[in-house]
């Protein structure tokens, strides 16, 4: 077991109150597995992501619940611990790489400044060295190490971020929408890139994303949020063949080719609620066609209903094993 | 457009400006209501010495003809002969001018240690009681007159001192009795730079140098730190900015130490913004710079511009202002070329 | 407005201190044109004071301020000296808005060489030290409140200009603008009615900055002997620093100490209001 995550919650304390982003998630993210997370904008996936590194921005807190790496409890690590996790043990891949490396620094100083920020004994022609070695792996042109990232393209940016993540041998990689911000094409070797990884390295993955064809590719479980809280969750091919939790069912049937890019969860009819003020019961009763008087009155509980299969839902209620 | 052709470009763009700058200054002085001669001998004085000094002056032509006259004098540097006492302006501007350029040096450097180095704390703690506190500290800094500011610090620190029996800090001057530092050899030149910091360690004399930076202690500070509001302002806000993009948050994700994360990546990055106030405060660090020398009779350009307005000594008054603006203007063409090397995405 | 977080408190703290200032200058000046002085009278020695004397005393329980040179209460010059300064700041304020405005509202919409003739003009001008340029003009012009407040003006007018004519250049892409053009309005109604009301919030928060600035360039044009002369009933704080400041080696610290504290609380509220405005309309940095 590599990633073990126990009834974490986050939420953001906003001068509107408290935004309740992630409420009670629990799951597991086994060695060299990779684990999709889906869920529309605004259901707390991202923050999610980023809690495992403790990486929410301010003013959003970890509020309970725990994180543990090969048992080691990371939420209530020091500074300086959390320090030598960061990048490590957990690597993170965000949404835009436009925004995410240092405008003034040249694509091998990121990779030389990291590295030697773990492995301080490590100089500074090694680092350069390993950074040409992983960019060539990820098919970035070696000449490009010397660019500045704007001069870098929305694809080659994307690649230098995934190679920063994997500079150290994490053991984990969380990767926020890596494919959102690119075109299609671009988006298609990416994730094709990642596919390869997958099958090279002991890298466990947590893919965030919005795009079911996105994870339909490259993930072996697949976890489905809505609004703050995991209410499925099963190995890839469950979830695309007898998908349990109404949203999800709504969500294929949308979805004429799980293949397809475009296959986007915007789509549902109805709204994402305001997750300030979360409702009594279930947060789906809104837009859910089976939701019946106990669905509004008690939330459901993410229960195993068949082997592997988890879904928090009173559908399915008494067939808890 | 490569380097050198953007700051060729950019040398070029700041002619007409200064030509609009020396015009207005021409224009106030021969055209506002008020006859400078008049005003600086007094009505008592015989129209017949008027009339002389007006033609000394050249005050007597045509004003287009005064204008031509006034503007082909500042190509050859030639600031005209100060009412006072007959001497050419330029000399004099030249002479003063090394003491305000040591005290807006040092005051510089304290303004922007100051201002960055809090506004750069206050936004790694934002909202926090420190933040508040920098941010109280800032803005009083920002209303405070430069001169009152002054008088305190000189009261605090040199003339209560002084009636406790204690000498702890000069309260006027640039140096204590005695001649100036003279300089001295630097790669077999003579070198006297007027900067008397700078004069001393030429000379070797260790002692001049101390009793310099005394001297120097107070007026930088005042203007120092009458300044550093500015500049804890837009540290903040610009690191309050940079640090909530992504960049930032991906250097965290890669464990680099904060310390890194706030100065190499937040700082570098709000730093060319700063760098942009540092060219836009130097004209208001010299506007300083002429209350902060009148206070602590510090011997520049301030207190020339000071004596010539207690005098009405209008060619020295407009030499003084076309100089200060002459200075900015360089600056500013000095800032913009530094940004544009500072800033890999700026394409000339 | 909304008034929320940090910028929200900064307003109502500033208002605070400029409302509690400028109903204090209503009512002396008031007081002092009726004939009626509270304490002292400001300009009469509340201290027996023999002529030829200074008459600096230092705190007491009755003159809690001290008096000054001439034996004058500090205290009753504190309630009464900042009405000249009020004046001269928001008159140069009044100026500045009534040209660097429309004429930034203009440069910005016909574009062109107008537009070019004027930003280069008000670029030179914005480079200049203010200052020295406001020195420059009121050394020529002559001191007197309008004249003061004109020497101030010129210095800052580039500022309103520039951020104006930014505001336009944009505004005048948008749909609305647009639109309303298209309808075949005319100009100045454009100019005035749909971009102006846009503009607003960045000239109120430069607006009370300036104020602040004004203050503080009148004080400093007062403390070199260019200011407003000292002609009626009133005294000023920008003088009282002045002539106090010859007593500086007497040790009278506090003929000058007080009179500049209430300049700096006068700069300070105007610059809390400018700092909070621009914080409560600047998304960035209201989180």
């Amino acid at each position: 077991m590599s990633l073990e995550v126990s009834h974490l919650s986050v939420s953001y304390f906003t001068q509107k109150g408290e935004l309740r982003a992630v409420r009670d998630a629990s799951f597991s993210l086994a060695k060299r597995e990779t684990l999709g997370l889906v869920g529309e904008s605004g259901c707390g996936k991202t923050t999610l992501g980023f809690a495992l590194a403790r990486l929410v921005p301010r003013p959003g807190k970890v509020v309970r619940g725990s994180v543990k790496l090969d048992g080691k409890e990371i939420l209530t690590l020091g500074d300086k611990e959390l320090r030598k996790i960061r990048g490590r043990e957990i690597a993170m891949v965000f949404q835009d790489p436009t925004t995410s490396l240092n405008p003034v620094k040249r694509v091998k100083d990121h990779f030389v400044e990291a590295i030697r920020a773990h492995q301080p004994e490590t100089s500074k022609e090694e680092a350069v060295a390993k950074c040409r070695q992983i960019l060539s792996d990820l098919g970035v042109p070696e000449d490009r190490m010397k660019d500045y990232p704007h001069q870098l393209s929305g694809g080659l940016k994307q690649r230098v971020m995934i190679g920063l993540a994997l500079a150290l041998d994490p053991k984990v990689l969380v990767a926020d929408e890596p494919t959102t911000s690119l075109d299609v094409i671009i988006e298609a070797q990416i994730l094709d890139l990642i596919g390869r990884l997958k099958a090279k390295t002991d890298l466990s993955m947590l893919l965030v994303t919005h795009n079911l064809g996105v994870v339909a590719e490259v993930a072996d479980r697949i976890a489905i949020m809505y609004a703050g809280e995991i209410m499925e969750l099963a190995d890839a091919r469950t979830i695309f063949r007898s998908p349990l939790f109404p949203y999800t069912q709504l969500l294929l049937k949308l979805v004429p080719n799980i293949e397809a890019e475009s296959a986007s969860l915007e789509s549902i009819p109805g709204s994402p609620p305001d997750l300030t003020k979360p409702r009594v019961g279930c947060q789906f009763v809104p837009r859910c066609p089976f939701a019946f008087a106990r669905c509004r009155v008690e939330a459901p509980v993410l229960t195993e209903v068949e082997p592997g299969h988890l879904v928090a839902c009173h559908l399915y209620a008494g067939k808890e094993k | 457009m490569g380097l050198k052709a953007y700051v060729a470009t950019r040398a070029i763009l700041t002619v007409p400006m200064l030509v609009i700058l020396t015009t207005i200054v021409f224009l106030i002085v021969r055209v506002l209501p008020g006859d400078p001669v008049l005003l600086h001998f007094g009505k008592q004085v015989n129209p017949q010495a008027v009339e002389q000094v007006r033609h000394i002056l050249g005050m007597d032509k045509p004003i287009h003809l005064q204008y031509l006259d006034y503007m082909a004098g500042l190509l050859r540097g030639n600031l005209g002969i100060a009412f006072s006492n007959y001497q050419p302006v330029s000399e004099q501007i030249f002479s003063a001018f090394p003491a305000t350029l040591e005290l807006t040096l040092y005051s510089i450097i304290v303004a922007v240690l100051v201002g960055v180095l809090l506004g750069a704390r206050a936004s790694s703690k934002y909202a926090s009681v420190g933040d508040t506190s920098i941010r109280a500290f800032g803005i009083v800094s920002y209303a405070i007159p430069v001169f009152f500011l002054g008088l305190i610090l000189q009261y605090l620190f040199a003339i209560y001192p002084n009636e406790l029996g204690h000498s702890l800090l000069p309260a006027t001057g640039r140096i204590s009795a005695g001649d100036a530092p003279q300089g001295g050899e630097f790669f077999g030149v003579h070198l006297q730079t007027g900067l008397y910091t700078v004069d001393a360690l030429l000379g070797g004399s260790l002692s001049q140098f101390l009793d310099a930076a005394r001297h120097l202690v107070l007026p930088s500070l005042t203007l120092g730190i009458a300044l550093s509001g500015v500049f804890i302002r837009i540290t903040r806000s610009n690191m309050v900015d940079v640090l909530g993009q992504d960049f930032v948050t991906a250097a965290r994700g890669r464990g680099l130490k904060e310390r890194t994360v706030l100065y190499s990546y937040g700082l570098r990055n709000a730093l060319l913004p700063i760098l942009t106030v540092l060219g836009l405060q130097f004209a208001a660090l010299l506007g300083g710079a002429i209350l902060t020398e009148t206070t602590f009779a510090w011997g520049g350009l301030g207190t020339y511009l000071y004596r010539s307005i207690e005098g009405y000594d209008y060619t020295a008054i407009q030499g003084a202002v076309i100089f200060f603006g002459l200075l900015v203007a360089l600056v500013s063409l000095v800032i913009d070329v530094l940004y544009a090397y500072l800033d890999p995405r700026i394409k000339y | 407005m909304r008034k929320e977080g940090a910028g929200g408190k900064m307003v109502v703290l500033g208002s605070g201190m400029i409302i509690v200032l400028v109903t204090m200058m209503v009512l002396t000046t008031f007081l002092a044109y009726s004939g009626i002085y509270y304490p002292y009278n400001p300009n009469l020695a509340a201290v027996n004071c023999a002529a030829g004397k200074l008459c600096a005393v230092p705190p007491s329980p009755k003159n809690i301020m001290g008096t000054n040179q001439l034996g004058e209460d500090i205290f009753t010059h504190m309630l009464y000296g900042g009405s000249t300064m009020i004046q001269v700041a928001i008159l140069s304020v009044l100026i500045c808005l009534a040209v660097g405005v429309p004429l930034g509202l203009f440069a910005g919409y016909v574009s062109g060489l107008w537009d070019r003739a004027a930003s280069l003009a008000m670029d030179s001008l914005y480079a200049f030290p203010g200052l020295v340029l406001a020195i420059a003009i009121a050394s020529v012009l002559g001191t007197g409140v309008v004249n003061l407040a004109i020497s101030i003006a010129v210095v800052y007018i580039p500022s309103y200009f520039r951020v104006v004519r930014s505001q336009v250049l944009s505004l005048k892409e948008y749909p609305f603008v647009e639109a309303v053009k298209v309808a075949g309005a005319r100009t100045p109604h454009v100019l005035f009615r749909q971009i102006l009301p846009n503009v607003i919030p960045s000239i109120a928060v430069i607006g009370s900055i300036n104020v602040a600035d004004a203050v503080l360039t009148e004080a400093g044009l007062t403390y070199l002997g260019l200011g407003v002369p000292l002609a009626g009933v009133l005294p000023d704080w920008g003088w009282d620093i002045y002539y106090g400041k010859t007593l500086f080696l007497s040790g009278a610290w506090w003929a000058w100490f007080f009179p500049g504290m209430m300049i700096v609380l006068l700069a300070a509220g105007f610059t809390l209001i400018g700092e909070g405005l621009g914080e409560v309309w600047n998304p960035k940095l209201r989180r």
